[in-house]
């Protein structure tokens, strides 16, 4: 029976930590958390511990960004372009794949588990075999560089739907390309202008970019999370986050939250009761919970520091997050 | 009866056309016009070659994301650090392509030490001065009018100093703009904001090309019989050749066109803005401009470092290395100096926004070109780039380096409006030998 309330979501644990903690993973059925490190270490920590210690493991030179669990292993992705695969018994490094050309923003892994994608500012979104780690197909679409202005492009973020047949990546340039996971065909182009700005006049400089994404449980909606600036000299517009009906390409609700807040990290119910928001950029701290059907605001806290990543627990009453310095558990 | 004229400009001027007859109305046409310069200047003709192209960050780069990286470190950021065409000098993996050209044309100086933390105010102009504690109260010219003075081309009709900004911001935002003080109006620069030429150097459309160059022969005859009888005031001569210089870009309005380049010069530098002023600022060099100032804007990170810098650097590598590689296949870079300089570099420490806030106590500068020993590093940071390790240098030990550089002698004294003499950088200065030729 469903007992969370996301009406009554309070903080129940914080541990602060010495760096910025960029990505979590929770090994399912317990509490032990994998998490990504500014330091470049994987970091595990069990929190059914009376006293938590965060174990490092070495082996990323740089900014550890993604972390995931696969059938057998734990896969950590890093802005030195590396995937490594981790046993979790042992905490030994199984396998190092040179996986891109660039750092590596953000990696996704297919609910079966068998298939990762991990996004790169080369501007490609790629499928591994999540257990051999193989490439199984590189995909592209995005526009390699922001027009006009002539910088190179980003890609943020990408996800699976909750069937693992399609995958989404996400730009700078606020667009959603979907694929189809077994061929790599393109299947759908999402426009969302609401998260960019630019000034050529007087700043000469844009800003903008969808910076999360997540699909919907039923696999029909898409959320895209971001910021809609208002002016681009001071990168302080409201955090903002859009729910489309991919497969029509339409957007369906919009919600605008407080100002200096830039969604980082979506996160489904289970059942899709709720959809939660982490802010991560910004000068504000926020989490916020909205109602998917119709876009309306539930609860909103202060997270009390930028969020990087999240993670539910198995039963959806406990979110575990991890940002600024801190790893902090919510209970709804 | 039609009078009869001696040929002097004087005469070619009628009482009817005085009184305002008509725009530039004259008689006997502008013969007899005077030159600019004067022979005096006839030992400078090795120096008037030279000519600098100053690329300021303005806000102030990071000197982790481009020339100092600290991979790996707290500090670092999570960008990686790449191997240079010099062994063992490796800089930000957003810089690939000057990263292959540090061995022909670039010094890197890495412990740039300065007070500055501004982006403008009497802090700032302190640092565009070389940060003087030995001038008192007087109000030293800037660098860049320094260097457009010392490098005055008497055989070229173009202003001495032009800057481009690529935005708001390092102009009307904040007054960084270079300052000629004592030098006189003729060295201040020009600016131009947002755009490749300066507004309303056409000729009017009401107004012949004749009848404006009378027009101007009026201006002149006037303001040479003003200047006869003020002769040791140099502010209206100088104006008067600030002026003529201004008046002269109509004339050589061509060379902002840049439509005029060949299509794969122009691909080589990109098509953004800065690439546009940095085409232009190639082509008024190679006119004979002696120095032109590309301000381009926008470093200032406090929040979001990484990703401005994952936007401006790669822009930075790919303009710089057209720039340099454009200067060099036409002959100009022995005699031109590319100066990559800053307000102020960033903290070491990373933010509650992801950002780097201002900082003068280490930080990183390139010179490129002329008189420059190519492919050295001078200066060291601290493993986390929080101090200078070795070499500290001053804003005035900098300044002091590019003007040797230029074959400039750094203790040349100028003579302040009060009488005293004030040598272009501080009496016990020294230039930094390591980067020079």
């Amino acid at each position: 029976m469903e007992t969370s309330d996301p009406n009554r979501i309070q903080q129940a644990q914080k541990i602060e930590v010495a760096s910025d903690l960029l990505s979590l993973a929770r090994l399912p059925g317990t509490e032990q958390l994998w998490i990504g490190s500014s330091d470049s270490n994987l970091y595990v920590v069990d929190l059914a511990h009376d006293k938590p210690q965060l174990e490092p493991l070495e082996g990323h030179a740089s900014y550890v960004s993604g972390v995931i669990v696969v059938e057998t292993a734990m896969v950590s992705a890093g802005w030195d372009r590396k995937l490594i695969w981790w046993d979790r018994e042992s905490r030994q490094k199984m396998r190092t794949v040179d996986a891109h050309q660039r750092g590596i923003r953000q990696l996704a892994v297919s609910i079966d588990g068998k298939r990762l994608a991990t996004v790169s500012d080369d501007m490609s979104c790629k499928l591994w075999d999540a257990n051999s780690g193989q490439l199984v197909r590189e995909l592209r679409g995005h526009a390699e560089i922001v027009p006009r202005y002539e910088y190179p492009n980003k890609l943020f973020a990408c996800a699976f739907t909750p069937d693992g047949k399609f995958i989404a990546a996400a730009d700078e340039l606020c667009q959603v390309i979907v694929w189809e996971t077994q061929t790599g065909k393109e299947m759908m182009r999402i426009d969302a202008a609401a998260f960019f700005t630019h000034d050529w006049d007087r700043n000469n400089h844009p800003w903008g970019g969808l910076r999360s994404l997540a699909f919907a449980p039923a696999g029909n909606r898409l959320a895209l999370g971001g910021m809609k600036n208002q002016d681009v000299a001071t990168i302080q517009g409201n955090g903002l986050v859009q729910i489309f009906d991919w497969q029509a390409g339409k957007p369906l609700h919009e919600l605008k939250a407080g100002e200096n807040l830039q969604f980082e990290s979506l996160c489904f119910h289970p059942q899709g009761n709720w959809l939660m928001a982490a802010s991560g950029g910004g000068s504000k701290s926020r989490l916020i919970l909205m109602n998917p059907q119709d876009g309306t605001l539930i609860k909103e806290i202060d997270s009390q520091m930028p969020i990087f990543g999240v993670s539910l627990s198995d039963s959806a009453d406990k979110v575990y997050t991890v940002g600024r310095r801190q790893i902090v558990v919510w209970k709804l | 009866m039609q009078q009869k004229l001696c040929g002097s400009l004087d005469h070619a001027i009628s009482r009817r056309a005085f009184l305002g007859a008509g725009a530039g109305t004259l008689i006997g046409g502008t013969a007899g016009l005077g030159v600019l310069g004067s022979s005096a200047f006839a030992d400078q003709l090795t120096k008037t070659e030279k000519r600098v192209i100053l690329v300021f960050l303005s806000g102030g780069a990071s000197q982790f994301e481009t020339w100092d990286p600290k991979p790996g470190r707290p500090t670092g950021g999570p960008f990686l650090a790449i191997p240079t065409s010099v062994p063992g000098i490796g800089i930000s993996e957003l810089m690939p392509l000057m990263a292959q050209r540090i061995h022909k044309y670039t010094a890197i100086i890495r412990s740039i030490s300065t007070a500055n933390n501004a982006h403008d105010g009497r802090s700032l102009r302190d640092l565009l001065s070389g940060e003087r504690k030995d001038t008192g109260n007087l109000d030293v010219p800037s660098l860049g009018s320094i260097l457009a003075r010392e490098l005055v081309n008497p055989a070229s009709d173009l202003p001495e100093n032009i800057a481009f900004y690529s935005a708001y911001v390092g102009l009307t935002l904040n007054n960084q703009s270079d300052f000629a003080g004592f030098l006189g109006a003729r060295y201040e620069p020009i600016n131009v904001l947002s755009r490749l030429s300066p507004e309303s150097i056409q000729i009017p459309a009401s107004l012949t090309r004749q009848e404006d160059q009378q027009r101007n022969a009026l201006r002149t005859l006037l303001s040479q019989r003003f200047l006869a009888e003020r002769q040791r005031d140099v502010t209206p001569s100088s104006y008067h050749a600030a002026f003529g210089k201004v008046r002269n870009l109509g004339a050589n309005e061509n060379l902002f066109d840049i439509s005029k380049e060949p299509p794969a010069i122009r691909q080589r530098y990109g098509n953004s803005l800065f690439a546009q002023q940095a085409i232009v600022a190639r082509r008024l060099v190679e006119a004979g401009a002696p120095f032109v100032r590309l301000n381009r804007g926008w470093w200032d990170s406090h929040g979001e470092n990484f990703d401005i810098h994952a936007a401006l650097v790669p822009d930075l590598d790919k303009v710089m290395s057209a720039l340099l590689d454009d200067l060099d296949d036409r002959g100009l870079l022995q005699h031109t100096l590319v100066i990559t300089f800053a307000e102020m570099g960033r903290t070491p420490t990373i933010n509650n926004m992801r950002g780097r806030d201002h900082w003068g106590k280490c930080w990183s500068a390139a010179l490129s070109g002329c008189g420059i020993q190519r492919g050295v590093v001078y200066g060291k940071t601290n493993a986390d780039g929080t101090d200078v390790a070795e070499n500290p240098v001053s804003a005035a030990q900098f300044f002091a380096t590019v003007l040797n550089a230029l074959g400039i002698d750094h203790q040349k004294p100028y003579t302040a409006p009060d009488g005293r003499p004030v040598p272009l950088t501080p009496y016990d200065t020294e230039p930094i030998k390591g980067v020079l030729a």
